[in-house]
């Protein structure tokens, strides 16, 4: 009924309305259940799991397997000690101290001391004491007080005929 | 070896004293250790094979080859003592008295040498010869005392001579400050206290002498069986240390003087 008119509204022949087709939609392809990806620890435990020997039943795990785990746990082994060892020798070469530069000791130059002659510096007298000084150190210099070559004679006193 | 004769037989000959000085007697020395070491070599081999053998040919080379060896033997005594006698005699700084003593005691090794070496018969057996060596040995040990006296008594003289040197070069500057005292124009205070030290360095270098002189004199005194006790060689030893130690005082005292020149020379 319509508000603003209070006659009634005659009977209308039903409308029909052409819709075109709508593009069926692609029919939904039925979802696999999808699987959960296994997390590296769940792969790990599950490798460890089936290399488990069942009791009393063979293990799951070949021997050349076998052989090539035991393989990667020596060469990650060595690789761990390897790198224990790099780190401590880069921890002792950097704690090893600082080679110093010598640095040459100033060497102390006497000044040289001025000297005035005195009225006697050519006296004869003074020059002639100097003279006989300059002889007689030379003497004391090469003074020999042990004459090697006069030393006892080594020779053969024991003389005998018996054995 | 005909000079070592001629100096034995005329030792004061002015000929001999003139031709014959230390240098030849030494190479008499080196020319008679040169005879005694061949001649010591043959004696140990015929010796070897004398002990092997035992038979009369073989004793006969070994009484051969020992005469030769203990005449070869005395022959280097005799020039040993020889080329001693001529460093002390070339030696200053000891008395006229003191070499004298030596020299006689010297000769008298000598000819006992000599002679032994005349002694000993061309037609001596292996059993001569044993005692002709023993009496040799014998002679030889006490005689070591003596040898070490001439060469103990040869380098204090050595030193006596450069203490004297340097006493004499001491009295001049003395008597040179003395004069610049006098003169009033230069002060002499310095070279005078320099002086006192020199002179101490001296003294205490003759008190070494007279330490080592000690040790070296009491060698005369040493009797057959102190020898057995006492390593002559090691007391000789302790005196050249200190005459080294006397000789570089006197070094000291010499380098003062320098100074005192110094003093001298130059104005304060």
């Amino acid at each position: 009924m319509n508000p603003d008119t209070s006659q009634p509204v005659p009977p209308q022949p039903p409308i029909s309305i052409s819709v075109p087709p709508i593009p069926s939609e692609p029919a939904p392809v039925p979802e696999t259940p999808k699987t959960p990806r296994p997390s590296p620890l769940s792969k790990i435990k599950s490798f460890f799991a089936n290399i488990k020997i069942k009791k009393g039943g063979e293990s799951p795990v070949s021997p050349t397997t076998k052989m090539s785990i035991k393989r990667l746990v020596i060469l990650l082994t060595a690789i761990f000690f390897v790198i224990i060892m790099v780190a401590v020798a880069f921890k002792l070469l950097m704690n090893k101290p600082a080679v110093v530069a010598p640095t040459p000791t100033p060497t102390p130059t006497a000044t040289p001391e001025i000297l005035v002659p005195s009225a006697y510096a050519n006296d004869e007298d003074v020059l002639a004491i100097e003279a006989a000084l300059d002889y007689l150190e030379g003497e004391l210099k090469i003074v020999s007080l042990r004459d090697d070559e006069l030393a006892i004679p080594l020779l053969d006193w024991e003389v005998s005929f018996e054995e | 070896m005909m000079l070592v004769m001629l100096l034995l037989t005329s030792p004061r000959s002015s000929l001999a004293q003139e031709d014959f000085d230390y240098t030849k007697a030494y190479k008499d020395y080196v020319f008679t250790q040169d005879v005694y070491q061949k001649a010591h070599g043959d004696y140990l081999l015929a010796r070897s094979q004398y002990l092997d053998a035992q038979t009369l040919a073989s004793q006969t080379k070994a009484e051969e080859k020992t005469i030769a060896m203990l005449r070869a033997r005395d022959d280097v005594m005799v020039t040993y003592f020889t080329v001693v006698r001529m460093r002390l005699a070339e030696t200053e700084g000891i008395s006229d008295t003191e070499k004298n003593s030596l020299y006689s005691r010297l000769d008298s090794e000598t000819a006992w040498f000599q002679a032994h070496k005349d002694g000993i018969s061309s037609a001596a057996s292996l059993d001569d010869l044993v005692v002709d060596s023993s009496e040799a040995a014998k002679r030889f040990t006490t005689i070591e005392p003596l040898i070490y006296e001439v060469l103990g008594t040869i380098p204090i003289g050595r030193v006596e001579t450069l203490r004297t040197s340097i006493n004499k070069i001491l009295a001049q500057i003395k008597t040179k400050i003395e004069e610049i005292r006098v003169n009033g124009d230069h002060d002499t205070t310095n070279a005078e206290r320099w002086t006192i030290e020199t002179e101490n360095k001296i003294t205490r270098s003759l008190d070494k002498s007279i330490e080592a002189q000690k040790i070296i004199y009491s060698f005369q005194t040493l009797e057959e069986r102190d020898l057995r006790q006492i390593d002559l060689n090691k007391e000789y030893n302790g005196a050249i240390t200190i005459l080294q130690e006397s000789n570089q005082l006197l070094r000291e005292s010499a380098s003062y003087m320098r100074e005192i020149v110094k003093q001298i020379k130059t104005k304060s």
